[in-house]
């Protein structure tokens, strides 16, 4: 029964029609998940490592992804004038009828300079209304989402080793690479969402994303996330001053995009930055944030971890944030033994006394 | 602004919408064959779209482009493999399907004779196994394995006769 009606005639001995036909089962079986040009696309833009492999993950990898900074400033253009062409091929892969498909030859008003920007990593490329980004010093910076129980939805940012390239690539890349590194926080993007080019024109920045952010069906896209995507890219290229983001070839913000949301109504209203989450550091350690309290006062307290031994090696105290509205820098410091600790930066109620606006992070003094 | 771009004119990104259309399916299924497990070899496929994407200056050409992908796809499933150790670990995709009423004991056993072989083929080494997938799945020419491998015409009848000999032997015994 498992010979199949033209089996004589293949030219095969019954073990290889056996092996065929398993192979043959085995492979309609595998049915590809459906994302991979935006995969692929994201890859050639950002300099896509093997299989698993991040850059910020891997410290020694930078080299690798600086090789790449120049293809993606002029194979990211090249992509973005590519947009016919990828809602062809998106409409195709469906058919895999072999033979070339005729139906999505390349659009000819783009094919050339398509070509020759993608295929030869040129400076001379490089779009002339578009500045080259000042590379940032330092980390990138990516921003999350955190729900302030009496403030709202607000972002939050982390910082990502800058790996020399392009950072607001850079920056993009790592914000939907992984999740935060603080578990407190969230993306407003779902998980899979890739980016599939982003592009400069002027002072306008252009974000396309894939992958998981065609699952979002609500319109308009909730602004938290939009400004998410703003404040990332505004962050690391001081020079952009508008964002369009586009899902697939679906514009979510207004047509010639959108600005950043005044920092009071969108940033966290108390942030710490230093210590990083997770970070190991030596004593006196640096205690580093961005926020606004009452009176400029912002309150700290350390706590060790197990929270049992908490007696006698905490710390706490207050430092000075802005004001009235106005988010400033805070910074003081602490001495502590080694071992592992939890820091939480707050305003005191002025009412009741009770911690607002609350963020927390956990570190290793060494 | 003409309307005839012939299609040797592609750009790389092109190139990359048109192969992807074409090819990317049958290309996942060949990487599935050789690393067994679907995400990963689609990892496998997309990286070697975005080599080819880097490449496509000394390519150039869409008859090419689809031996360059091959070949890409064969050497990062090896090296995907060895790097991860996948074989044993994932189970075969094919099971008997219970809501398949009519046939379902038929191609349970049809099932059955499947996985027998594709275990065998996953015992095998690399080369010879994707000698035979290059061979009995894609439905190439001797020449076009040695071309595809980077290995000679002599060395793909060898490692093809070897790993019949061995499939052979060991369907024999589980008779």
């Amino acid at each position: 029964m498992t010979t199949p009606p033209d089996g004589p005639s293949d030219g095969l001995d019954p073990v290889e029609r056996r092996l065929r036909d398993a192979l043959v089962a085995e492979a309609a079986s595998v049915e590809p998940a459906g994302d991979g040009l935006d995969e692929i696309r994201n890859g050639i833009a950002l300099g896509r490592q093997p299989a698993g492999r991040r850059w910020w993950q891997f410290p020694g990898a930078p080299a690798l992804a600086a090789a790449a900074v120049l293809l993606l400033m002029t194979g990211g253009v090249a992509i973005a004038l590519h947009g016919n062409g990828s809602q062809a091929g998106d409409g195709v892969t469906a058919g895999n009828g072999g033979g070339p498909s005729r139906g999505i030859s390349p659009a000819p008003t783009t094919s050339s300079s398509d070509g020759s920007a993608a295929a030869s990593p040129l400076p001379s490329t490089v779009p002339p209304s578009s500045s080259p980004p000042i590379p940032i010093e330092g980390d990138v910076v990516v921003y999350y989402v955190r729900d302030d129980a009496t403030a709202g939805r607000r972002l939050y940012r982390e910082s990502r080793p800058n790996p020399g390239t392009e950072p607001v690539a850079a920056a993009l890349s790592a914000l939907f690479d992984g999740p935060p590194v603080d578990p407190d926080y969230v993306s407003s993007w779902p998980t899979g969402t890739t980016v599939t080019a982003y592009t400069v024109d002027g002072t306008t920045g252009t974000v396309r994303l894939g992958g998981g952010a065609r699952t979002i069906s609500a319109r308009p896209v909730s602004s938290t996330a939009v400004q998410q995507i703003v404040y990332t890219v505004t962050a690391n290229d001081v020079h952009i001053t508008k964002v369009r983001v586009l899902i697939g070839s679906e514009v979510v913000t207004p047509a010639d995009g959108a600005v950043p949301a005044p920092a009071t109504d969108v940033l966290a209203l108390i942030q710490l930055t230093s210590p990083a989450e997770g970070a190991t550091v030596t004593s006196p350690v640096d205690i580093s944030g961005t926020g606004t309290a009452f009176e400029g006062t912002i309150s700290w307290e350390i706590t060790s971890l197990p929270a049992s031994a908490a007696t006698g090696s905490g710390a706490g105290g207050t430092t000075m944030g802005g004001a009235n509205g106005e988010l400033a820098e805070f910074h003081t410091t602490a001495d502590l033994a080694p071992g592992t600790y939890k820091i939480r930066a707050f305003e005191a109620s002025a009412k009741d006394g009770s911690a607002l606006h609350v963020d927390t992070k956990t570190f290793t003094v060494k | 602004m003409s309307t005839d771009a012939p299609e040797e004119s592609w750009g790389a990104g092109d190139a990359v919408t048109h192969l992807y259309a074409v090819h990317y399916r049958s290309l996942v299924r060949l990487a599935a064959l050789l690393v067994r497990d679907r995400s990963l070899a689609e990892e496998v496929v997309q990286d070697s779209f975005v080599a080819m994407h880097g490449a496509w200056r000394r390519i150039d050409d869409p008859e090419r482009a689809l031996a360059y992908l091959r070949r890409t796809v064969v050497n990062a499933a090896r090296s995907a493999l060895r790097h991860r150790g996948v074989v044993e670990r994932h189970a075969p995709a094919v099971v008997p399907d219970a809501t398949d009423i009519p046939s379902a004991e038929h191609s349970a056993m049809v099932a059955l004779e499947h996985q027998e072989v594709l275990r065998v083929m996953a015992s095998l080494p690399a080369r010879q196994r994707e000698v035979l997938v290059l061979r009995y799945y894609v439905d190439l020419t001797e020449a076009d394995i040695a071309d595809t491998l980077g290995i000679s015409r002599g060395a793909v009848k060898s490692h093809a006769s070897r790993g019949m000999a061995s499939l052979r032997t060991a369907l024999e015994a589980s008779r």
